[in-house]
């Protein structure tokens, strides 16, 4: 929170002249930092990775692909042993499982030395981010479709894909979902594996972290969704959908492993 | 050149900022901030976001920017192709068909007048803030249909842009939320509060006839609990009766601010439209259904429509719509033309930089 109000002072003071002395600024030189990179592998299960285009079942037994799957993770925070956090500044990610430019890996830069045994992070925006989208922050500016203008916000998650009409059917329609707005915001916690229940993080371990989305779980998790009666994120009825679906993506990660470096 | 005659603009260079860094190399020019001030009748101060202050060079990028047509995506379509300066910034349509593609769009062009004071915009109020909604019209397809990783580009590319952006913002790297800002620092001073009204409410020389104070008194009686205070509307949303059926095509377009709210409670409103400049912002409401004012007022008189969301103030005493006579009619009516502001639409500092 605080490097955020950071920025603000900065665009505010940037009017008052005050910018000029940013050079001024001494960095604290007590502080050891080392960093870690974070990979989402979007995946069709646990065992089964993710293609393009390819058709699944998904939880209702339904045939869908997706052609394109994007989604913002922003306000990432290491927790350690004993509860006290590190949050990343600026934190806003676009991740993309396909079709896009993004990535599905960043790196978290200066992070303290330490021993840490958690992540937390949130799918979506925050409300106050997520109130104008004109502020260059992160990715946040990285890709204008992951935006609505007449109504202001980010998408939180945006999936294009296909649905086959009926199981007998031939036929595949269009789905469009594009979830977003400050009730479908999501805090996920996840404690780092058995394996390696803390990873030491400093100069000399940069640790590597492989979590994997499993995205068609916007279709199962705690709400079962039936895409053949809920294809347009757009239409007013799917107000009642969106929150069932962003409680299914609050729960569609896990840490695969991590590499301790 | 730009005056800003008008407002009292104060350099507020920060001396404290400068003595801090007498050891430093000199950076690029600060932007020259002022404080766009109205006069007092609409409170004096004029509201602008911490993160996008007004500065000269600001608001200059802006309307330049506002009246080039490098910001549509065929680069013929500037915002001023339907907010035009002597209609008040509307265009005299109903539902244009000036944009890129050529299809009319569903809703009528809005003046742009006083937009700082407002507290969500568009007609259903689903831009939160200025900066957000200039992306709308850039990008959609009926309208601007810009790419905005092209036209970063093209600005970026520009011989004048990049010195331009630089004198604004301090960075020659233009992007998207620069380019917001520079337009929205323009749009907010768009103030409009230099009509006969005005002068005359601000004691400035200006005179009401007698039937037009008439006029303004009926005003007050049966119009000014929605279009309040002299920004002359509430900001607020309501449904004033113009349908009773909210059609769900469209993405429920229909449903005006209960597709933003997703409340049932607001299917069928609108933001109260502010009436300065009414004279000049024909045809009105939100699809411009009405060609003149004498069928905006009959609509009150006898053309309200009920329906659930329908406001509480045009239907008092088991009665639908507002009371008035042919007479009181005509008086409101001369009332509202003085609320044209000549001074407004023919601003030099608002029209397209030379």
């Amino acid at each position: 929170m605080k490097n955020k109000l950071r920025l603000s002072y900065l665009i505010l003071l940037s009017g008052l002249g005050l910018l000029s002395c940013k050079k001024d600024k001494v960095k604290p030189a007590e502080a050891k930092q080392g960093s870690m990179e974070v990979h989402f592998d979007s995946r069709r299960s646990l065992t089964e990775d993710f293609v393009v285009n390819k058709n699944y079942l998904n939880a209702n037994n339904d045939s869908v692909s997706f052609s394109t799957f994007k989604y913002f993770i922003s306000n990432v925070e290491l927790v350690r042993p004993d509860g006290t956090t590190f949050a990343e500044p600026n934190s806003y990610h676009l991740i993309a499982a396909a079709n896009t430019p993004a990535s599905e890996t960043f790196t978290i830069a200066n992070i303290p030395d330490g021993n840490y045994s958690k992540i937390r992070f949130r799918v979506g925006v925050d409300q106050a981010r997520n109130s104008s989208t004109a502020t260059p922050v992160g990715d946040l500016d990285k890709d204008h479709d992951m935006t609505w203008d007449w109504n202001t916000g980010y998408t939180f998650v945006f999936a294009i894909g296909k649905f086959k009409s009926a199981p007998a059917s031939a036929t595949f329609l269009d789905f469009t979902y594009q979830i977003g707005k400050d009730a479908q915001y999501r805090t996920v916690e996840l404690a780092f594996p058995s394996e390696t229940p803390t990873a030491q993080i400093d100069e000399m371990h940069k640790p590597k972290m492989h979590l994997h989305a499993n995205i068609f779980d916007i279709f199962g998790g705690p709400n079962v969704i039936d895409v053949k009666a809920n294809s347009n994120s757009n239409l007013p009825q799917f107000s009642t959908v969106a929150p069932k679906i962003a409680d299914n993506y609050a729960q569609m990660f896990r840490i695969d492993h991590i590499h301790a470096h | 050149m730009i005056r800003f005659g008008k407002y009292v603009w104060v350099g507020l260079v920060s001396l404290a900022g400068f003595a801090a860094c007498t050891n430093s190399k000199m950076p690029a020019p600060e932007p020259e901030p002022f404080t766009v001030t109205a006069p007092a009748n609409l409170g004096t101060s004029v509201p602008a976001p911490e993160r996008n202050p007004f500065t000269r060079e600001g608001v200059l990028l802006g309307r330049k920017l506002f009246y080039d047509p490098i910001l549509s995506g065929n680069n013929k379509i500037s915002c001023a192709t339907c907010h035009l300066p002597e209609k008040a910034f509307s265009d005299g349509l109903a539902l244009s068909t000036n944009g890129a593609s050529g299809q009319a769009l569903h809703r009528s062009a809005p003046p742009l007048q006083n937009l700082a004071w407002h507290k969500g915009w568009f007609w259903d109020g689903g831009a939160k803030d200025i900066e957000s909604l200039n992306f709308g019209p850039i990008k959609h397809a009926d309208e601007m249909a810009q790419n905005l990783t092209e036209l970063v580009k093209e600005l970026q590319n520009h011989s004048e842009y990049p010195r331009l952006f630089k004198a604004a913002f301090r960075t020659d790297t233009i992007s998207t939320a620069l380019l917001t800002r520079a337009l929205a620092q323009f749009e907010r001073t768009l103030i409009s509060a230099n009509s006969r009204y005005d002068k005359y409410v601000r004691n400035e020389g200006g005179k009401l006839s007698s039937q037009e104070l008439e006029g303004l008194s009926l005003f007050r009686q049966k119009c000014a609990s929605c279009h309040a205070t002299d920004f002359f509307t509430d900001h607020d949303y309501h449904n004033n009766g113009l349908d009773n059926t909210y059609s769900e095509a469209h993405e429920a377009l229909a449903w005006g601010r209960g597709r933003i709210s997703e409340k049932p409670e607001d299917i069928g409103k609108y933001k109260t439209p502010t009436l300065r400049n009414i004279a000049l912002t024909a045809p009105y409401m939100h699809d411009g259904r009405f060609k003149t004012l004498e069928e905006v007022l009959d609509h009150y008189r006898s053309g309200v429509k009920v329906s659930a969301t329908l406001d509480a103030r045009l239907q008092q005493n088991g009665k639908t719509g507002i009371e008035m006579t042919e007479e009181e009619k005509t008086r409101i009516i001369q009332f509202l033309q003085t609320l044209t502001d000549p001074e407004f639409t023919s601003n030099p500092d608002f029209s397209a930089p030379r």
